[in-house]
């Protein structure tokens, strides 16, 4: 998904240097849909996949929502909008929702940055092994996040941990760092581990964007005796600047699904301080034989759509600014 | 006992790669070996000294039971441990008597079971027999149809529950409208938070705590010692941040909080006992042993399999733990010498007891559309005879107990069961007395149970805010969880009642409860 709306990006963005592209004139709606036919047939089994494993659910959830359900009965009694009352005045709900939120804003800019640094240096075609490197940074990505995250609890381990050893032994810390032990430490250690696990797939889409830049440009600016700094500054980020777009809402995205890692790593502990969003819905609606009672999947139901509304606004805000991004990026290269 | 060197897996373990289900499934299939070998029968109900060879066999009787003919295959899903090491044998056992029944056997972690049986049960592929999946209660698999009653499945079914002791079967808990759909195949008299700990480092530091049982003070000075003797290596106490509340609970119990641990109700008040004042003397324990930094560090994000995979490592030298241990311990660490010892009190020697609920355990379900329910019932009138009790107790190294005392002393006879294992049994004599049953009193109160949502933060989470810092004030956050939690069974009450049951907070009181004493059948029939 993430790849198609990247090319979609990128071939925006290529029909608005070019100026041309399909006109509204080409034929009635009807006949673009026969004459594209074999599209439509080889997105059928994406679209039935997602009707059933994406689509249904979600609209499943919000069905569930207005129900007292334990997920395991027949009956189910309707509730109306009780529980998202109780929601919003369940502190925990909004702890919960404000650490994912935190976990974007702090995540989020440090994958980005970092990301396209080293993306631009390995878009370095002198660079002889820039693939090598690609595929280091890219390791992560397709390792198990669960596994990542239990072998970081060693990693990061006070007791004879490599990271407190190396801390303690160049003199940095007096003492071994309880880094998931710790309610001070915990979130940051987490996140720490979300932005390395998927820096990788970050610098990917960076990498992707930055073939897209003509390389005339940079030819051009540097008989105009442009330096490095002002090839990034003039060139290259503005050229970026729709793709962006997309590429922070996709890395937001996949920031606001850490579950698997927080899971692995601490549980949401200690005491709740790295109970992201995911790990609370988890937990109200899977794991209440651990903490007493019935599971509550309606409940449960009515975290994820709101959150999932929150989301969506966000999203919307962000393909909002990919068009703004689009124009500024259309006038630049006509300009 | 059954090293596990004689069975091969030693080689496999050496790397410390193998989790604690597959070194039980490396022992269980040790068992099958020994059960389809051609050693001698031990289990002589006359036998009163120990056998020479620690072996068994499954005689399995003719139940009865009208079994298929044809080549079938029956499917049984628990989840393993201990139990596996009895199961599998028998397993073997049932197909060489059957040879066209096969027993698939799926031993599965309780995250598969929580997922595989209600998916199993919607699309009709549930296993035959299944554990309950923790997150559904009894009453919801009944009144959904996913369970068959045993009554009719086992053959002679009133003289085989007859065997049982009195209040085996708990309505409630096995009986739902005058139906039994499951039983006790094990008994909950486990101590699950006995002292075990590393002799050498014990020694070293100048205690014995199996022949002098450690005080309060002790059990601290000890922490602190073996941690100065460690320097880094290791630690005096290996806690979990999934255990904690255990923890805290049995100190609390042993130090004379009435209702600490398990439901955490005071029978006598029928009310929670969150805020007994040993309950805060167990936290400032635990809190002084931290500031000793005498407990592992770490310990908040480990949880409870990690930190008990640990001690055979030798990186800490006391944790509270359960028998289950002992079998398991010395395939990871074969040279590991650990004790076995009651748990420390505020004064050396002297114990509160420790209540705990004869609900049964291990219980399994029969699926209510298994085309092979025979099969189950021929194999529960084995197990839940005399012989197949016994063989769960000495199968399982002693570790699993039975609710028929018969069957515990045959297993105790033998030489099957280590010096440890007899210990931990000894130690939950002496410690454990059983606690009243509200189901018992009430069938109603199942549906209580059904309204009861779980109140968050628990004292689970509790004992983490406390030991992490985040909640200084010990007091208040107990008096904010017995509130809540008051709050919520009365809550539950109202809505049960309002759907028609006949409760009242009531049924939670039972006046006569004397914890030094089992709570007897006499004593329900007293409160009417």
């Amino acid at each position: 998904m993430a790849a198609t709306d990247l090319a979609r990006v990128g071939r925006g963005g290529s029909e608005q240097i070019s100026g041309s592209g399909r006109g509204p004139g080409s034929g009635t709606t009807w006949r673009r849909i026969v004459s594209s036919r074999w599209c439509y047939a080889f997105m059928l089994p994406s679209l039935l996949l997602g009707g059933m494993f994406t689509f249904y659910p979600m609209v499943m959830s919000w069905y569930f929502s207005f129900f007292n359900w334990s997920g395991f009965t027949a009956e189910m009694s309707f509730v109306g909008l009780d529980n998202y009352r109780e929601l919003v005045r369940d502190p925990l709900f909004w702890d919960a929702f404000g650490r994912s939120f935190l976990f974007v804003i702090v995540a989020v800019p440090i994958r980005l940055v970092l990301s396209l640094l080293v993306a631009i240096l390995l878009n370095n075609q002198a660079l002889k092994l820039a693939p090598v490197f690609r595929t280091f940074f890219f390791l992560p990505v397709v390792t198990t996040a669960a596994i990542v995250g239990i072998v970081m609890t060693f990693v990061l381990s006070p007791f004879h941990g490599p990271v407190n050893q190396a801390l303690t032994g160049l003199g940095l810390v007096p003492e071994p760092v309880d880094f998931l032990g710790d309610p001070d430490t915990a979130l940051w250690a987490v996140m720490g581990v979300e932005i390395w696990k998927n820096f990788g797939i970050t610098m990917i889409y960076w990498l992707a964007a930055l073939q897209t830049v003509p390389r005339i440009y940079y030819e051009a600016a540097k008989v105009d005796g442009a330096g490095r700094f002002q090839l990034l500054r003039h060139i290259t980020i503005p050229v970026l600047l729709p793709f962006a777009a997309i590429i922070i809402l996709l890395t937001a995205n996949s920031t606001l699904h850490v579950f698997a890692i927080v899971q692995a790593m601490t549980r949401g502990g200690p005491y709740f301080s790295t109970q992201v969003i995911e790990v609370y819905i988890y937990q109200t609606a899977f794991a209440a034989d651990q903490v007493g009672g019935v599971p509550r999947l309606g409940y449960a139901s009515a975290a994820g759509c709101f959150f999932g509304v929150v989301v969506m606004l966000i999203a919307l805000l962000q393909v909002f600014a990919a068009r703004k991004a689009a124009q500024v990026r259309s006038q630049l290269v006509s300009g | 006992m059954m090293r596990p060197s004689q069975f091969g897996v030693t080689a496999g373990i050496a790397g410390g790669g193998l989790s604690r289900r597959q070194l039980l499934a490396a022992l269980g299939g040790a068992g099958v070996a020994i059960g389809l070998s051609s050693c001698e029968v031990v289990t002589d109900p006359d036998a009163d000294r120990a056998s020479p060879s620690p072996s068994r066999r499954y005689n399995i009787p003719d139940s009865g039971a009208k079994l298929p003919t044809g080549k079938v295959t029956f499917r049984w899903m628990d989840s393993g441990d201990l139990k596996a090491l009895f199961e599998v044998p028998l397993f073997r056992a049932y197909e060489q008597k059957h040879p066209n029944i096969t027993v698939d056997y799926q031993d599965s972690p309780w995250d598969r079971i929580n997922e595989v049986v209600p998916l199993g049960v919607r699309n009709g592929t549930a296993p035959d027999v299944f554990a309950k999946p923790n997150n559904v209660p009894v009453q919801v698999m009944i009144n959904e149809g996913w369970v068959a009653p045993i009554d009719d499945i086992i053959p002679d079914f009133e003289t085989w529950k007859s065997r049982f002791p009195d209040n085996a079967f708990i309505p409630g808990v096995h009986i739902f409208n005058d139906r039994t759909y499951t039983w006790p195949v094990t008994s909950s008299k486990r101590y699950a938070h006995m002292l075990m700990y590393d002799r050498e480092y014990l020694e070293d530091a100048g205690y014995d705590p199996e022949s002098e049982p450690l005080s309060w003070d002790d059990f601290r000075a000890a922490a602190k010692k073996v941690t100065q003797q460690g320097d880094g290596d290791y630690y005096g106490l290996m806690l979990n941040g999934q255990g904690l509340a255990g923890v805290v609970g049995a100190l609390a119990q042993v130090a004379g909080a009435r209702g600490a641990g398990g439901p955490w109700i005071d029978w006598k008040t029928g009310e929670y006992a969150y805020t007994a004042p040993q309950v805060k003397q167990a936290f400032e324990l635990l809190l002084a042993m931290k500031s000793d930094g005498s407990i592992f560090p770490g310990f908040l994000s480990l949880g409870d399999a990690d930190a008990r995979a640990r001690m055979p490592q030798r990186v800490a030298a006391m944790v509270f733990d359960g028998p289950w241990d002992i079998p398991e311990w010395p395939t990871i660490n074969p040279d590991y010498d650990f004790g076995v010892a009651m748990p420390p009190s505020p004064t050396a020697g002297t114990w509160a007891p420790a209540n705990y609920q004869e609900t049964g355990s291990n219980q399994v379900f029969v699926y209510a559309k298994s085309k092979y329910k025979s099969i189950a019932g021929d194999l529960f009138s084995y197990m839940g005879s005399l012989e197949g009790q016994t063989n769960i107790v000495i199968a399982s190294g002693g570790n699993l107990g039975s609710q028929w005392p018969e069957a515990n002393d045959r297993a105790r006879r033998t030489d099957v069961l280590t010096d440890r294992s007899k210990a931990a049994w000894d130690i939950a004599e002496r410690l454990m007395r059983m606690a009243p049953m509200v189901e018992v009193r009430s069938s109603e109160v199942v549906k209580v149970i059904l309204e009861l949502k779980p109140v968050t933060p628990t004292l689970a989470d509790i004992a983490q805010g406390i030991m992490s810092g985040q909640l200084d004030d010990i007091d208040r956050a107990l008096q904010d969880l017995k509130d809540r939690s008051e709050k919520n069974l009365d809550d539950a009450v109202a809505a049960a009642r309002a759907k028609g049951a006949d409760v009242s907070r009531d049924l939670w009181v039972f006046p006569n409860w004397d914890p030094t004493k089992d709570y007897t059948p006499d004593m329900y029939a007293d409160l009417a």
